[in-house]
């Protein structure tokens, strides 16, 4: 990113962050509150509070919909703005995306999210959208086994995938949906991020503005880390839905305590440079699987971070399901010091990638959101980073994690 | 207005950091090319005489500086497909790398092309059987989801016409019979002996051009044809089909044909789409979700050469009869001239916001300046100035012309 990240913070505690281009011709406004769907134990006035999953994503729809203006959507579409709302991992989103009138959406942004109104009967009516929403995931082959593996995986963590069950849903009463927001809704917990065709100067009068009208309670909580043990909770489980071959994840727990944040934000590049190196269609591992059709297609792999754990996976439609588990496991588990030469060339990749990066404003939001989400770093991925990776400290990042604990997740026809 | 001659499209401009071409090989559409199709998609771009594992392609496409290459399949009209290649480069005005060449990486790219993994003139075996089982389990796949399932299910119940015979759907028993011989042949037939028609964005320079200009194979320039629509001829009664499957959700699918559809309405059905499931009135979403909570999620989509316009809705089980009902007050009250007033004219205003949205985007650009050269679709711009003057009543007298030919329900029986 050549343009220059600019940094304010209000004296309620809110952080903002602006992005200025004048080249491009829109404008995002992001308001990220540091509540997410991994969230489910916390610590507020000596009390301990515990929330099952789908606590944070039911919030989000009460807030989105049912704020001091309606519901978003309602206000900003016909603005001709698009708007949304995300609960991730560790933080919920609400976004509008505008050409014009950038100072109305951030406004009503601000006030529609930082004002609780919603009533008892508005968590009532909320609830059965999520219930569609939870039904239609429960048709995807993807996000069953997503649920599967994390409940396999951790002991103690709530969190299953952020939507939560039907019948979590149902049992979320008005008063902890109320003790939620006061506790998590408030600017000492939110990121405000501002990118595109926008005047600093001008948006930080107004947010000032808009703060000194606002009221919050200013409660002081503390997230419970859970003491999550290495190992997993089970090592295998089969999930019955409709599938044209059986799918088999093998999904790593890697206890990564040892690294910093700022270690993770390296180790995510390494990580995903093993994944392409080892697990991808350029992969010798790859050529091998689909020669001796132990699989029917390409690999699905991914990654994500849990508090302490790294959790790694490598996927695909199988005809042969002992064998690919076997042939998986044994990348994983062996030395990983790999063909030099492609590490270099995907590096040089990442690099011109990097350079040449068009992202628009709501591109840039999202890399964002993600760095932040992650690593706690409020900024974004420059080619000078990607320059300073090198073969010698992947193998040394990676050489650092063992892979022991894993679960396996087959789905098949019932 | 379709170009005769060879030349390269181009829109030359320095506000992105990257360079996009697009090399396009339209072929009059048959049916027994289906398959071809779709083992070609799944062959080509992967590796080549000169580079022939997917490792040293993949190499050899960063040492050529290309960020992106990839091979996928568009419908140009009703009578015509395309295969288009898309490859990004970077600006070198940017990157400054001192070993770049245009030169070289467009001869990478031609013979990326023109020079597919293959011997004597025929693909090789291992290779063909791969691809086919790939496609075989990647449609098996798509007829065990619900989306997919119920999409299929409805393509097959509105077309009495036989529009969608060249479905994959529908060929599947053909994937086995295809041999090596044949399907390089159809690669020959639209590509290999042909000179694309190319279409490039970015900081374009008269040296690049040049090379462009030189380094294209002396082939014969692909043809277009202009037969854009073909109708369906409206039912005098709409029928319900409704069944069970082992799913969670309920799909619930409305399908109308347009009467005497034709060409110059593709923009009235685009707005129609717009006022429906656009967010600056989301009339859709607003009936169904926001005041009855039906559904989580429902949208619109339109068979552009055919006349069709779809509303696809995951609803409970229990709420489907409800759920139609509202549904038809909606079309009902699209009929009303007050009704569509009170949204037409925040919808045309986004069309309009989405012109300085698009200059952001250097793929919708690029798809702008292929849909003026093809005269089928209008780019934005042109959009937006047939339809700024649209009134209400031309709205409720188009959707005067939807006939409801299919009403189809799938129920999912694992729903709790």
């Amino acid at each position: 990113m050549k343009n220059e990240l600019i940094y304010k913070r209000l004296k309620n505690g809110l952080q903002i962050y602006f992005y200025p281009d004048k080249r491009k011709h829109s404008t995002v406004i992001s308001l990220l509150v540091h509540y997410g769907g991994f969230t489910s134990d916390f610590t507020l006035e000596e009390e301990a509070y515990h929330m099952e999953d789908g606590m944070a994503h039911l919030l989000e729809h009460l807030v989105f919909e049912k704020n001091c203006f309606g519901n978003f959507t309602r206000l900003f579409g016909p603005m001709q703005m698009s708007t949304n709302a995300i609960t991730s991992t560790y933080m919920t989103e609400f976004y509008v995306d505008t050409v014009e009138n950038s100072l109305f959406a951030l406004e009503h942004l601000l006030i529609g999210v930082s004002k609780r109104v919603f009533t008892e009967k508005d968590v009532m009516d909320t609830k059965p959208p999520i219930y569609e929403e939870i039904r239609m995931r429960n048709d995807e082959v993807g996000r069953n086994v997503y649920y599967t593996r994390n409940k396999n995986l951790f002991h103690h963590y709530s969190y299953v995938g952020g939507l939560g069950t039907e019948e979590n849903v149902k049992n979320f009463s008005y008063h902890d949906v109320c003790l939620c927001y006061d506790t998590f809704y408030q600017p000492q917990n939110e990121v405000l991020f501002i990118a595109g065709n926008i005047e600093v100067e001008e948006m930080i009068s107004k947010i000032e503005e808009i703060y000194e009208s606002l009221s919050f309670k200013n409660t002081s909580f503390s997230c419970q880390k859970l003491k999550e043990p290495k190992s997993v909770v089970k090592k295998y489980e089969v999930v019955k839905m409709p599938v044209a071959k059986d799918y088999v994840d093998v999904c790593y727990k890697v206890d990564f305590s040892f690294y910093s944040k700022e270690n993770r934000r390296m180790l995510s590049y390494y990580i995903g440079l093993f994944l392409i190196l080892n697990f991808s269609f350029i992969s010798p591992l790859y050529k091998e699987l689909l020669d001796s059709k132990i699989v029917e297609m390409g690999l699905h792999r991914d990654f994500d971070f849990f508090e302490d754990y790294l959790v790694i996976n490598v996927a695909g439609y199988v005809n042969q399901e002992e064998e690919f588990v076997k042939r998986v496991r044994r990348v994983f588990e062996r030395d990983h010091n790999n063909n030099k030469e492609v590490f270099l060339n995907q590096l040089k990749l990442e690099k011109m990638e990097k350079l040449c990066s068009d992202s628009t404003p709501f591109g840039v939001s999202r890399e964002f959101k993600l760095n932040l989400s992650y690593y706690d770093y409020p900024g974004f991925d420059s080619a000078c980073e990607v320059q300073s990776l090198n073969y010698e400290d992947y193998l040394a990042f990676l050489n650092r994690l063992k892979f022991k604990h894993y679960t396996v997740t087959k789905v098949t026809n019932p | 207005m379709i170009r005769k001659d060879r030349k390269p499209i181009f829109y030359k401009t320095k506000d992105f950091n990257k360079i996009v071409l697009e090399f396009l090989f339209p072929f009059k559409k048959r049916e027994e090319y289906t398959i071809y199709q779709a083992l070609l998609l799944r062959m080509l771009p992967y590796k080549t005489n000169r580079f022939p594992t997917e490792e040293a392609f993949s190499n050899a496409l960063i040492s050529n500086y290309v960020l992106g290459f990839s091979l996928t399949h568009a419908r140009l009209s009703n009578e015509e497909d395309c295969f288009k290649y898309t490859v990004v480069l970077p600006d070198n005005a940017v990157l400054q790398e001192s070993g770049y060449s245009f030169s070289d990486t467009f001869s990478f790219i031609m013979d990326a092309i023109y020079h597919p993994y293959q011997k004597e003139n025929c693909f090789y075996e291992s290779e063909l059987t791969t691809s086919k089982q790939k496609l075989k389990t990647s449609l098996q796949n798509t007829l065990k989801k619900v989306e997919g399932y119920a999409s299929i299910r409805l393509d097959d119940l509105i077309d009495d016409a036989g529009y969608f015979e060249d479905s994959l759907y529908k060929h599947q028993e053909e994937i086995d019979l295809v041999d090596v011989r044949e399907l390089y042949a159809f690669y020959e037939e639209v590509i290999g002996k042909k000179r694309p028609l190319v279409f490039g964005i970015g900081n374009i320079t008269e040296e690049m051009e040049s090379v462009i200009l030189t380094s294209l194979p002396d082939y014969p320039v692909v043809s277009v044809t202009k037969k854009y629509i073909e109708a369906y001829t409206v039912p005098k009664k709409g029928k319900t089909v409704e069944e069970e499957k082992d799913y969670n959700q309920t799909i619930l699918k409305y399908a109308y044909k347009i009467k005497d559809f034709k060409k110059e309405d593709i923009p009235m059905l685009s707005l129609v789409r717009f006022l429906l499931s656009s967010q600056s009135s989301s009339i859709l979403q607003e009936f169904l979700r926001i005041q009855n909570n039906l559904v989580y999620v429902v949208s619109s989509g339109c068979y552009f050469f055919h006349g069709v316009f779809i509303i696809t809705a995951s609803i409970k089980r229990q709420n489907k009869e409800t759920a139609k009902k509202v549904i038809e007050e909606v079309m009902e009250k699209m009929q009303d001239t007050s009704f569509v007033e009170s949204y037409l004219e925040k919808v045309k205003l986004r069309k309009k916001v989405n012109l300085e949205r698009q200059k952001d985007s250097i793929f919708s650009l690029l798809s702008d300046l292929e849909d003026a050269y093809f005269d089928c679709f209008l780019p934005l711009p042109k959009e937006y100035e047939t339809i700024k003057n649209v009134s209400a009543c031309d709205i409720t007298l188009f959707i005067k012309r939807f006939f409801l030919d299919t009403v189809y329900c799938l129920e999912g029986t694992h729903e709790k």
